[in-house]
């Protein structure tokens, strides 16, 4: 499942626990992101869903939900 | 140029305040409000500006050049393709100098942007890059 995945993905990066994280759990005001994290994020939540995310997209990311929705509309 | 930095400031309109006490003692003129560009780059009237922040610590950097900086802790996780911690923060500083902004395209791409930043360590821990500005750097607590 997705969400499972880009949760262990956050969880890992971020050092945090994946009970932490829902899908309405805000990356910058609640697991406070920056843009390191957001490049780091992104670009393994690539390799592990074989997508590429579009810059304008990953502006546009607000919650963990954000993220799901635009893996699964665009993963092959 | 000058970095005014705080580990006590909630955020950076505050530590603008507190730097324009400063900047008032001297006689230079004040940072006042700080708005925001449409991509969200930091402005204010009097001076080219550039923010970071890291683990509670905010610096705020001011030049009559360009200018960006970014500070992180060294011991950070960068894309593989950035290679260290050093080139990221001088990307960071060097693309929040030109007023861009950090591009995902870049990241994947990598590439050599130490020249572009000249590098300070003295808080323990981070390294702050400092990409532009002019003259000699003062960094002033508030």
């Amino acid at each position: 499942m997705v969400l499972e995945k880009v949760k262990q993905i956050i969880a890992g990066k971020m050092s945090i626990s994946e009970d932490e994280i829902t899908v309405d759990t805000k990356l910058k005001e609640d697991l406070q992101a920056d843009s390191l994290d957001m490049v780091e994020l992104v670009m393994a939540a690539e390799e592990e869903f074989g997508v590429e995310i579009e810059e304008d997209a990953v502006r546009e990311f607000v919650t963990v939900g954000d993220v799901v929705a635009y893996i699964e509309k665009n993963q092959k | 140029m000058l970095i005014f930095f705080s580990d006590t400031c909630a955020d950076s309109q505050e530590l603008a305040e507190r730097a324009d006490k400063a900047l008032s003692v001297i006689g230079k003129p004040l940072i006042g409000k700080i708005t925001k560009k449409e991509n969200g780059a930091p402005l204010c009237s009097n001076w080219n500006m550039s923010i970071t922040h890291t683990d509670g610590i905010i610096l705020l950097a001011l030049s009559s050049k360009p200018v960006g900086i970014d500070i992180e802790r060294e011991d950070r996780e960068v894309p593989s393709s950035m290679v260290d911690m050093k080139n990221w923060t001088a990307y960071e500083a060097y693309r929040k100098k030109t007023g861009e902004g950090i591009k995902l395209s870049e990241v994947r791409e990598g590439g050599d942007y130490t020249r572009e930043a000249e590098f300070h360590y003295f808080i323990d821990g981070y390294i702050l890059a400092v990409a532009g500005g002019e003259g000699a750097l003062f960094t002033i607590c508030v």
